[in-house]
């Protein structure tokens, strides 16, 4: 992967205005509004107030559940990487495909309608993404190295240490990239029901009030805090991962 | 130092070895020859005790093997080095894992003439340079049994030759015991003071030399050497093969 700069960025950002323009002119719909108007309301939402208290509660929700599921999920991925029988893989298999939000009811019910069952139903739908890509990066380590590592004399403890999580290491970062962006996009479901704050509420009360201005003001944001997961990941990548940064 | 008794090892239904004896005195070296796929690596693993021998008896120091002794040091094929380690790293990945203080890897590295790469990743280096970080790493732990696999199959002739007199000279500073697995016969002969050669699959001894001539590549000793251990490989393709 190349090394981006800030041109990249505007070129992208000029490509998506030019995207948004043009499908604003030719639908010419007051539900998809003018770039202008919805920046417009952006800015008038976002500069303080309700519109940042619903940033960062949806901010909270969608952190606290990627660390839930990373807690939960690398753990039992490199266990099914290693030495999960076929059992547990095809567990994971018939799990994964679940459409996780018909669960909401349930949810509601064991939980209450509060933050803990908004950030479950998050941590559940990326729960298995994360299990899946680290199960995949840690089957694929080689035994050369872990034979290497034996013939030091390294435990199996060594061999994890040294050998299984620093090779799944670049995969859990894929993993990262995949969730968060899917754990905003489920904001709009968990945040739809019993909550003041949070950008899911957001778009969907501007929705049904027919202010599709702050409604794309909301999705902007939505936008802006998936893309500053991925900035920060790709960092933090490259400080945790310096080997595969200097391979590129 | 290694005494086997008729080891054989199969790995499932393929038999790898049969009856395989030798006996190599502690100081000395003992070259491996034999055709691709005859059991060559297999051996090495088996006296480094990553593998059980299914027949016969194996001994290291007159211990039955242990993949724990820590005075054996095993270079693999594709040298083991970890990809996501520095070259300082990985040399002193095997202190690391013994819990052992970590300058003896610099000492290691400046011994072996790479220590300005320590801070290098692997895959900076060229295939030479990676075959001195894993003897580095094995010289570190101060090895009494050094084990390698086909270590210089990969390096073009001079850096070869410059990387078999490097071994020749650690053998003279340490009196290291060592088991060579090669392909080369000219290697063979020229660092091996008993040179055994192996059938193909399922290997066994064909021929077991003693060699006079270790560390010359000019004597009338050596060419004959080279000749004799050259008739016993294909006696033993022709017969078994
Ligand atoms: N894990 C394994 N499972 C099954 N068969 C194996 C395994 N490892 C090796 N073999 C087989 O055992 C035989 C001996 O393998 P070994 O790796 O010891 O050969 P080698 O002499 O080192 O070959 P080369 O010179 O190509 O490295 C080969 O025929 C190989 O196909
Ligand atoms: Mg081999």
């Amino acid at each position: 992967m190349a090394r981006r700069h800030w041109y990249h960025y505007a070129i992208a950002l000029a490509i998506m205005a030019a995207g948004w323009e043009a499908l604003a002119l030719s639908l010419h719909t007051p539900a998809f509004p003018r770039l202008a108007e919805a920046t417009r309301a952006f800015v008038e939402a976002f500069s303080g107030g309700p519109g940042l208290q619903h940033f960062y509660t949806s901010l909270y929700r969608v952190t606290l559940s990627t660390v839930i599921s990373l807690v939960v999920g690398i753990p039992w991925g490199l266990y099914l990487g290693r030495s999960g029988g076929p059992i547990g893989n095809v567990l994971v298999y018939l799990l994964h495909p679940i459409p996780k939000v018909v669960f909401l009811p349930v949810i509601i019910v064991v939980m209450g309608i509060g933050d803990t069952s908004k950030i479950f139903l998050i941590t559940l739908v990326i729960l298995f993404q994360v299990v899946v890509t680290v199960r995949d990066a840690a089957a694929g380590v080689g035994q050369g190295l872990i034979r290497s590592v034996k013939s030091l004399g390294g435990s199996e403890w060594h061999i994890f240490r040294h050998v299984i999580l620093p090779a799944s290491l670049p995969g859990i970062f894929t993993a990262l990239r995949l969730v968060t962006g899917t754990a905003v996009a489920v904001l709009f479901f968990a945040e739809t029901y019993a909550t003041k704050y949070g950008l899911g509420s957001l778009v969907w009360d501007a929705w049904s009030m027919r202010q599709y201005g702050l409604m794309f003001a909301g999705v902007m944001a939505m936008a802006l805090m998936g893309f500053g997961f991925y900035v920060l990941l790709d960092w933090a990548e490259r400080v945790i991962c310096p080997w595969a940064d200097s391979q590129r | 130092m290694i005494r086997a008794e008729s080891v054989g090892y199969s790995y499932k239904e393929t038999v790898a070895l049969r009856d395989v004896s030798f006996a190599l005195p502690a100081g000395q070296t003992l070259a491996v020859v034999g055709p691709s796929g005859c059991g060559k690596t297999t051996l090495l693993s088996l006296i480094a005790g990553l593998l059980e021998p299914a027949t016969g008896r194996l001994t290291v120091a007159g211990q039955p093997i242990n993949p724990r002794r820590p005075g054996t040091s095993l270079i693999m094929q594709d040298y083991g080095l970890l990809p996501w380690k520095t070259v300082r790293e990985n040399a002193a990945l095997g202190l690391i894992i013994r819990g052992l203080p970590r300058d003896r890897a610099d000492q290691a590295l400046a011994e072996i003439g790479i220590r300005e790469l320590g801070d290098r990743w692997p895959h900076q280096l060229s295939g030479g340079q990676r075959q001195r970080v894993a003897i580095a790493r094995s010289l570190a732990l101060d090895p009494d049994l050094l084990l390698m696999d086909e270590p210089f199959s990969a390096l073009d002739a001079l850096t070869r030759e410059e990387m078999q007199d490097t071994l020749l000279s650690i053998w003279q500073r340490h009196g290291t015991t060592m088991v060579l697995v090669t392909h080369s016969i000219t290697e063979a002969v020229y660092l091996g003071h008993q040179i055994m050669v192996l059938s193909p699959r399922p290997g066994q001894v064909v021929g077991h030399f003693q060699n006079p001539s270790v560390g010359d590549r000019r004597s009338r000793a050596y060419h004959e050497l080279v000749n004799n251990v050259r008739d016993a490989l294909e006696k033993g393709v022709a017969q078994h093969g």
